[in-house]
């Protein structure tokens, strides 16, 4: 009987608000009032301004050689397995395809991405991570950013990468890829933006 | 005694609890049920960037109604809704002070959240629209109370919108030959109609026109602010001045002995023959070769004499000049499509009363395009330039040789190895085709006016011949390997290199979900040439656990590859059905 009390008034008890807990991912605020979500692997891309609404295909690995496998489906984009998940501390990396054969791919039009747009990452528990662009980089892959791709930052921060450049149809690879940084600004329970300390 | 007192007592307490709690906990659960069982819960949360409002609005300051299927309901931030199956459409309201004076016309409302419900590519709530919602069977119980769906509201604001205008007097000049900068940025180019809509942040402007000479230009309303949502006009007339020639620089002096009739500005560069000085003549001869296609005369090369003026050749290619005893060096300016070698041209000394003599000679080479002559150690590169009117990267029916979409003929392709350029233009079935010596060859497209190139998306092909793969098909090879004289001349094509083109406007992401395969991208990982990489993944720290090495290679550009013809189609049951053959007899 007192379990039968006890489930009652736990019951009773449960918060009503979504708000408090859970829905959007819980929120954790390290020391130095760095915004973070807890781990939960993406689901879902969307860049308003580039009409891009895509989901995520299989997870990214390495393969033989060391080297980062690339999305299998070319309307789809895939999210680097060995990283942190998009919303946690560090450099959560996502790639797409350019183009294929059959024509343009997820990212055909990142190219035209510009800083601070917004870039939104649905997650597996149902949350929403929002991010703001603030660099653009278009660099040979000959000398491709390892340190400043994949490096620990202070900070939740997000990677989309793709092909850019000129395709030599020779070594069928291109010349230069493109990357666009991006830093968690905002999440849809949060009506202002946090202040970032770094 | 108190024992026996105490235990009814405690007895029917229990007894009362347990029939309380049996008889509320079937409310309770009705409650949930009658809750749940046909609507859903929606709730409406506000996005405020400081960065779009001037960090002086709050989310509180926005309020949705909701409409439709019965329901007209107001819903503030962060609120809760319960919503049968049907459409619905959502406004935002503000309600806030006024107090930074924005109109909610200058914004638009980006909607996100919960797919299906509240946003999905088909149901796009931009543009300040009322959104739709849209509840289906399927989302009774899954979105409840304590695990509602959501629905977003983001704002950004429009831009401001310059309509800059061109007006030419007095001449036919079209519009298209001007440009213009906004704020000292990139220069614009005016359309050929002499309107332009400039989609810019709010704030002020300033348009200024690239300089133009012979014209005076004269700007209204081409400086000042410009708000959000709103539309600023700006003239720029240019008024045609007179025929003012263009100055010819040179040796305007007659009395000098490089003294040009045709200068009409002296640049310093008169010589003369002071009465203490000797002379001598320098003679220049321009000679020029024409034997691989060349079409050029000895007046279309110019030089320079000891780094002074560029002079051009005369028509008989001689060219004498008076000058002072000195050393003298003349430079041939370089010319596409021709070799430049020099005979006594370097140091050449001119002595008193002497003639020296400088020779530049200038040799036409092979490669120059169109259907010209070919040399043998040639390849020929070709391609087509069509009107990719759908933008799918795809010429429709190419393949089939029965193309749906327009060829463009009369543009200009150009293919160049960094030292050698050369240019040629589309027939009247778009097709071009070049004829090279081996090397690596980068074709781009002079893309007109008005259009804008859809593939490839790199803006140019890249081939290397011998090296690169050879497109010629089997059939060909063995015809070639039968006939070798259809063949001498060419030792191999490379293409089809296609240029696809529309009619300039935004260029969205194309293609259907789960189309196409990028062969290249997957199958070549680990065997197609890669930068120089590490052996091993580098350790960069704790958040990535495992470093890749090199770069990623995300697409695969170039053409469709082409379909198989029916001969070699025949060929390969050929060689099948003998291997099969072969097999059975072995066994």
């Amino acid at each position: 009987m007192g379990l039968l009390f006890g489930g009652l008034i736990a019951f009773l008890a449960l918060p009503l608000s979504p708000l408090d807990d859970g829905l959007y991912g819980r929120f954790t605020t390290s020391a130095d009032q760095v915004l973070v979500l807890e781990a939960s692997q993406p689901v879902g891309l969307r860049i308003p301004s580039l009409s891009i609404n895509t989901a995520f295909g299989d997870t990214l690995g390495l393969d033989d050689e060391f080297q980062i496998e690339v999305p299998r489906g070319y309307q789809e984009v895939g999210w680097y397995e060995h990283g942190p998940t998009p919303g946690e501390l560090g450099p959560a990396v996502i790639l797409g395809h350019v183009d294929s054969y059959t024509g343009p791919a997820v990212f055909y039009t990142l190219r035209k991405i510009e800083e601070g747009e917004l870039i939104y990452v649905d997650r597996a528990d149902g949350s929403q991570a929002i991010f703001r662009v603030t660099t653009v980089e278009d660099i040979p892959q000959s000398v491709f950013p390892t340190h400043r791709v994949f490096s620990d930052i202070d900070h939740a921060g997000l990677r989309l990468i793709t092909c850019t450049g000129t395709y030599d149809k020779g070594i069928e690879r291109y010349s230069h890829n493109l990357i666009v940084y991006a830093e968690l600004v905002s999440t849809p329970n949060q009506v202002q933006e946090p202040e970032i300390i770094k | 005694m108190t024992h026996n007192h105490i235990r009814p007592f405690a007895t029917v307490i229990l007894s009362l609890s347990a029939l309380i709690f049996f008889a509320v906990m079937p409310l309770f659960a009705s409650a949930q049920v009658s809750t749940t069982s046909d609507t859903v819960f929606l709730q409406v949360n506000k996005l405020v960037s400081p960065a779009h409002f001037g960090g002086v609005l709050n989310a509180s300051d926005f309020s949705f109604t909701i409409t439709g299927n019965g329901v007209n309901q107001v819903v503030n931030h962060a609120g809760i809704i319960e919503l049968e199956v049907g459409a619905y459409s959502i406004t935002e309201s503000y309600g806030g002070s006024d107090s930074i004076g924005f109109n909610p016309l200058d914004w638009t409302v980006l909607w996100s959240g919960t797919a299906e419900i509240c946003y999905s590519p088909e149901h796009d709530m931009s543009a300040g629209e009322p959104g739709p919602i849209l509840v289906e069977a399927e989302d009774i119980g899954r979105y409840t109370a304590a695990n509602p769906a959501r629905c977003s509201a983001h704002n950004q604001f429009k831009p401001g919108t310059l309509q800059v205008t061109k007006v030419v007097v007095g001449t036919s000049t079209t519009p298209d030959n001007f440009s213009f900068t906004i704020n000292g940025g990139t220069a614009i180019a005016f359309d050929s109609s002499g309107s332009n809509d400039i989609d810019v942040p709010a704030g002020s402007f300033e348009i200024v026109e690239e300089p133009v000479s012979g014209y005076t230009t004269t700007y209204e309303g081409c400086s000042g602010t410009v708000a959000n949502n709103e539309k600023v006009q700006c003239t720029i007339t240019n008024t045609l001045t007179s025929s003012i020639p263009t100055p010819v620089p040179g040796c305007t002096d007659p009395l000098a002995t490089n003294y040009n009739s045709l200068a009409t500005q002296g640049d310093g560069s008169c010589l003369y023959p002071s009465a203490s000085s000797a002379t001598g003549t320098l003679v220049v001869i321009v000679q020029v070769i024409n034997d691989d296609g060349g079409v050029a005369t000895t007046s279309d090369f110019s030089f320079l004499i000891n780094g002074g003026t560029s002079t051009p050749s005369n028509g008989s290619g001689i060219n004498s000049y008076v000058v002072a005893t000195g050393t003298y060096n003349v430079l041939g300016e370089a010319a596409s499509g021709y070799t430049t070698t020099y005979n006594n041209c370097t140091n050449s000394i001119v002595s008193e009363g002497a003639v020296t003599t400088c020779t530049i000679t200038y040799d036409d080479t092979n490669g120059g395009g169109g259907s010209g002559s070919s040399d043998p150690e040639t390849y020929r590169v070709e391609g087509y330039v069509w009107h990719d009117d759908n933008e799918n990267t795809q010429w429709d029916g190419f393949e089939n040789e029965n193309p749906t979409e327009d060829e463009q003929s009369g543009w200009t392709v150009e293919i160049t190895n960094g030292s050698s350029t050369f240019s040629t233009q589309t027939d009247e079935s778009g097709y071009y085709s070049f004829e090279v010596e081996a090397g690596t060859w980068t074709i781009t497209e002079v893309v007109q006016d008005g259009w804008t190139l859809i593939t490839p998306v790199a803006g140019s092909h890249v081939v290397t011949v011998p090296d690169a793969i050879l497109t010629q098909s089997f059939s060909e090879k063995i015809i070639a390997f039968l006939i070798p004289t259809a063949h001498a001349a060419v030792l191999g094509t490379y293409g089809p290199f296609n240029f696809g083109n529309n009619e300039s406007k935004t260029i969205t992401t194309g293609g259907s979900k789960g189309s196409g395969g990028c062969r290249n991208c997957i199958t070549s990982r680990g065997t197609s040439p890669t930068p120089p990489l590490d052996p091993v993944p580098q350790v960069l720290g704790d958040q990535v656990t495992l470093v890749p090495v090199g770069a990623p290679n995300a697409g695969a550009g170039g053409m469709a590859p082409t379909s198989t013809s029916l001969f070699d189609l025949f060929l390969l049951m050929g060689s099948v059905m003998a291997l099969w053959g072969v097999r059975r007899y072995a066994a």
